[in-house]
């Protein structure tokens, strides 16, 4: 049960978990496209603004390309098997599917207009809505973290790294999918 | 001792498996119902365990 939550690609890769993981992120797209939020970043999901209905779609694959490409690029450079992009995708694909929940999450999020001084005098004046935001929070987060897990799961088993080396540069492909999917959504819109 | 026979028994096993699949950890996934990466890390494990035991005779030679 723990492999299946936490390192599924042990039985999962290649073209299956790329199949499973693009499916997965369509559906997510779709949560979004209905709860009007953003996926903006490797892990980061923003509610508020407002775009064209394809960018709802397109950013989760920037977001997983990002990931993909530097996570193949450093498996390339220090794993001595000989590893296939179509593994290093898939698996990184597929560990993208608890966003899902973090999108669901967004359900309880209150209603709050897109002006920053009205949003702090609601904040100021209604506690219930900090409250609000806290349990969403408190709800995001395991599933943020569960990604993350996956993510890493994914690269170790596709890749071949275990040890200082595998988290370093993952954490190196972490930090550079996170600026590049910020890059290029911000210059999409 | 040849290094194949020094190797544990469930090394030698998965040689047997690999050898029976044609050399191929497509198939060697398939029956073992496990992914491709997963097979491969595994060959890996063997291949490296076979380098550190042959290692001591390549150094006596």
């Amino acid at each position: 049960m723990k492999t299946w939550l936490f390192n599924p690609f042990k039985f999962i890769a290649g073209k299956k978990a790329l199949m499973l993981g693009i499916g997965a992120m369509l559906i997510t797209a779709i949560v979004c496209l209905v709860e009007k939020m953003h996926l903006d970043g490797v892990i980061d999901a923003h509610e508020g603004r407002e775009t064209a209905s394809y960018y709802y779609f397109i950013e989760p694959v920037i977001d997983w390309l990002c990931l993909a490409l530097p996570l193949y690029i450093f498996g390339r450079i220090f794993s001595a098997s000989s590893i296939r992009f179509v593994d290093v995708a898939g698996t990184s694909a597929l560990a993208r599917y608890p966003m899902f929940f973090v999108v669901l999450s967004g359900f309880f999020i209150p209603d709050l207009p897109h002006d920053e001084q009205k949003i702090i005098s609601i904040i100021q004046n209604n506690p219930q809505v900090v409250a609000q935001l806290i349990v969403v929070a408190l709800l995001a987060i395991p599933f943020m973290v569960w990604t993350v897990a996956l993510m890493y799961n994914a690269y170790s088993t596709s890749v071949n790294l275990k040890g200082p080396k595998a988290a370093w540069s993952f954490i190196a492909s972490f930090i550079i999918a996170e600026i590049l999917s910020k890059v290029i959504i911000v210059k999409m819109i | 001792m040849p290094p194949l026979a020094r190797l544990e028994p469930d090394d030698r096993q998965f040689i047997v498996d690999f050898v029976k699949s044609s050399g191929s950890l497509k198939l060697m996934a398939e029956k073992m119902k496990l992914s491709y990466p997963t097979v491969r890390n595994m060959l890996d494990e063997v291949i490296a365990r076979l380098n550190e035991i042959e290692k001591p005779l390549k150094s006596s030679k």
